[in-house]
């Protein structure tokens, strides 16, 4: 029988934050399969420290069936194509390793896709940033909010946590930044333009949410953010192709 | 409102108000700033209550991650942060979008704008090079300022210009570096250049790293501007220390900068080309013993600004008050300039408005044009003088020194006499009027034809196109066998 959705999660040099993040996201997929969604758990430690290393495999709520992947590529995008290249769901999403979610977001997620029409890339509702600072704000739905293509010029109006079928992201594949080599980043913006240029409307589904560890530093998008980056160019902001 | 009023009345330190006003109504104005900034959050983002649901989920996960909620297990007071729905720069965007036009340029050339001045004869220079080295069609002119550019016509017929700082208006210039800079980035030219446009520079500045993952960048630099207090600023000294690991190569038409930067600024000497900017026109060499029947004049022709040293034109021409003096410019220093004042006010001086080319004011008996002014990289007015054929006194400031030897410029900028003594012995010495004037011919003949502006360019790697490149060596070769 085809799995309904594989999470792809990536770990870096979380430490015992993985711990608290495994144990969200495990508690969502045993609740997802407990009411008939199958989910693949696909583990991913990029350059992964020992300590991370050894949390993620050695954590109490593994049930012996999630794919756990050394890699060493040392790019979010790259990470995440190559957890697609192992994902067996018919839909797939991206999660962090330091962050936790809504106890039935993965089931309420598959279940919006299967009775939403449409080409679709699916958010959580509502996003809760906690750690270093302490909001929460509603993530932008293009059919039921103020929604323009020109927003995306200043504005990333998504976190990097999304949804959508697996095809989707082997179409449109993340693009490998590197900033500090390139001084291009935020490969999840640039997801989110191409997508968004290539027609795919972003909706969010209700009563989820993803709740978002901000750090004093370290985190991947907050090193595109000091390091100045911009995000690769884009098919939504015009292509002029060399002859 | 009252007890806002009220509240602010109780923090006014009346004795500290009478001891030190400043610093009580700075800290007043403080005040009100971080309430009126509050009051513009809540504004922007509504205040909004964490639903239900959410503080249920946050409630039953804080077990897992104990950050979620306080030290007694209530959730945190979490404020709300409304997704900015900022949609100008994206329309902006689009507008040059559609004025740039679907059509891919290889090379894009940056200017704040296209008046009358020597950099902008410099950028037409680069212009009219690219021109004759690749399809008019593949060049890109984007003027970054919303100003009048009165030397649009003089670009190469063809070459597509956007008025970028017409689009763009008023905005600020973080905005208007972050749309150059995606409008860069998407267009992925093969070469960037810009000169004296501070929104490219401060878009190499800041995203320098990513537009030369696929663009080369290059800049003209020609010299620093001068404060008050004689204190070097600019763009060299604003942008070049940050800039320079992006810039394949930064072009100066003189020698004496690019050794002062290096050295003041740490910035590698090799990372500049000397560039000599050609003259314009064929130099008609005048050959006649250049004897004056009258009285001879002086002439003097430029900005009137702070630049130029008005100062020391009016001190000298008071110095010589039987000498008549033809004085050409437009004044960017208001009437009340006491320089302007006194020039004025000097019975030998006659002032003249602008002037369109050099030639045009050259009377026969002008024994000299007297070039003043505190600092320079090379004016190319200069070089329309030493064509022209009129002996050039001139202070040895920046590249001056490239065109006309050390021995006859005058060392200090501010030495009345010693122009002074130049001027008297040219008025009186027709000798030494040909004599310069065959000096200034000279130099003029060395290195300064627009075929070898166009060789020079051929040399810098990347800057033309590869068949340019190919070109060059060809012709190299041909010389050599």
């Amino acid at each position: 029988m085809a799995i309904d959705l594989t999470a792809i999660v990536t770990f870096h040099n979380e430490g015992i934050l993985a711990h608290a993040t495994l144990r969200s996201y495990l508690l969502s997929r045993n609740r997802a399969q407990a009411s008939g969604v199958s989910v693949q758990m696909i583990l991913l430690l990029d350059y992964a420290d020992a300590a991370t290393s050894h949390i993620v495999r050695n954590h109490p709520d593994l049930d012996g069936t999630e794919l756990i992947l050394d890699i060493s590529v040392g790019d979010c995008g790259l990470g995440r194509n190559l957890g697609v290249g192992h994902a067996s769901g018919i839909f797939v999403c991206t999660l962090d390793g330091d962050d936790l979610i809504s106890r039935d977001y993965f089931q309420r997620h598959v279940e919006f896709a299967r009775t939403t029409p449409g080409r679709l890339v699916l958010h959580a509702e509502i996003v809760v940033s906690f750690g270093a600072t302490e909001h929460f704000s509603h993530q932008v739905d293009q059919r039921s909010m103020p929604f323009t293509t020109d927003m995306l010029m200043t504005v990333n109006p998504w976190i990097s946590a999304v949804f959508a079928r697996k095809d989707v992201f082997e179409t449109l594949p993340y693009v490998a930044c590197f900033p500090r080599q390139t001084g291009f980043g935020f490969e999840d913006w640039h997801w989110g333009c191409q997508t968004t240029a290539a027609g795919y409307e972003h909706l969010v589904v209700p009563g989820t949410a993803y709740f978002y560890r901000v750090k004093q530093s370290g985190s991947m998008n907050q090193n595109s953010s000091a390091l100045q980056a911009v995000i690769p160019p884009t098919d939504l902001f015009g292509t002029w192709r060399r002859s | 409102m009252i007890g806002r009023v009220m509240g602010l009345a109780r923090r006014v330190s009346v004795r500290q108000l009478f001891r030190n006003p400043r610093a009580e109504l700075g800290r007043i104005l403080g005040w009100v700033g971080r309430r009126l900034q509050r009051v513009a959050t809540l504004t922007a983002h509504g205040r909004q209550e964490v639903p239900a649901w959410l503080r249920e989920e946050m409630v039953a996960l804080a077990s897992i991650e104990p950050a979620l909620v306080g030290e007694h297990g209530e959730p945190h007071p979490y404020g709300y942060y409304g997704v900015p729905f900022l949609t100008k720069p994206g329309e902006l965007y689009r507008e040059l979008q559609a004025a740039v036009g679907a059509r891919y340029f290889s090379h894009v050339m940056v200017l704040p704008w296209l008046v009358r001045g020597g950099a902008d004869r410099g950028a037409l220079h680069h212009l009219k090079a690219w021109s004759e080295s690749m399809p008019v069609e593949n060049i890109l002119l984007l003027l970054t300022e919303d100003v009048e550019s009165a030397w649009l016509d003089r670009v190469p017929e063809g070459i597509k210009v956007v008025s970028f700082g017409r689009i763009v208006g008023s905005m600020v210039l973080e905005g208007r570096v972050q749309l150059l800079t995606r409008l860069l980035v998407q267009m992925q030219p093969e070469v960037i250049h810009t000169i004296n446009s501070r929104v490219a520079w401060q878009s190499f500045k800041t995203f320098g790293l990513a537009l030369r993952q696929e663009s080369k960048l290059f800049a003209s630099l020609y010299c620093d501007d001068y404060s008050t207090d004689m204190v070097p600023v600019g763009y060299a000294r604003s942008y070049l220390r940050e800039c320079h690991p992006h810039l394949t190569r930064v072009f100066c038409d003189n020698t004496v900068y690019p050794v002062r930067w290096a050295h003041e600024l740490g910035v590698p000497l090799d990372l500049f080309s000397v560039l000599r900017f050609p003259h314009a026109g064929p130099v008609r060499e005048k050959t006649d013993p250049y004897e004056i029947p009258g009285v001879p004049r002086v002439l003097w022709a430029g900005r009137f600004d702070r630049q130029k040293r008005l100062d020391v034109l009016a001190a000298t021409a008071r110095a010589m008050p039987t000498v008549p003096f033809d004085v050409h410019g437009v004044s960017d220093l208001g009437s009340t300039d006491p320089a302007l004042a006194l020039l004025t006010s000097l019975p030998n001086v006659t002032l003249h408005g602008a002037f369109s080319h050099f030639e045009s004011i050259l009377r026969p008996d002008h024994a000299a044009y007297l070039f003043t002014s505190a600092w320079e990289g090379l004016p190319t007015i200069l070089l329309d003088a030493a064509a022209a054929g009129v002996p050039i006194v001139a202070p040895a400031v920046g590249g001056v020194v490239d065109l006309i030897e050390h021995s006859w410029l005058v060392d200090d900028p501010g030495d009345v006499g010693a122009f002074q003594n130049r001027l008297e012995r040219l008025r009186e010495d027709p000798q030494l009027r040909r004599l310069r004037r065959r000096k200034q011919y000279d130099a003029l003949s060395n290195g300064r034809s627009w075929e070898d502006f166009i060789h020079a360019l051929q040399t810098i790697a990347h800057y033309l196109p590869v068949e340019a490149q190919a070109l060059h060596r060809i012709s190299q070769q041909g010389s050599t066998t």
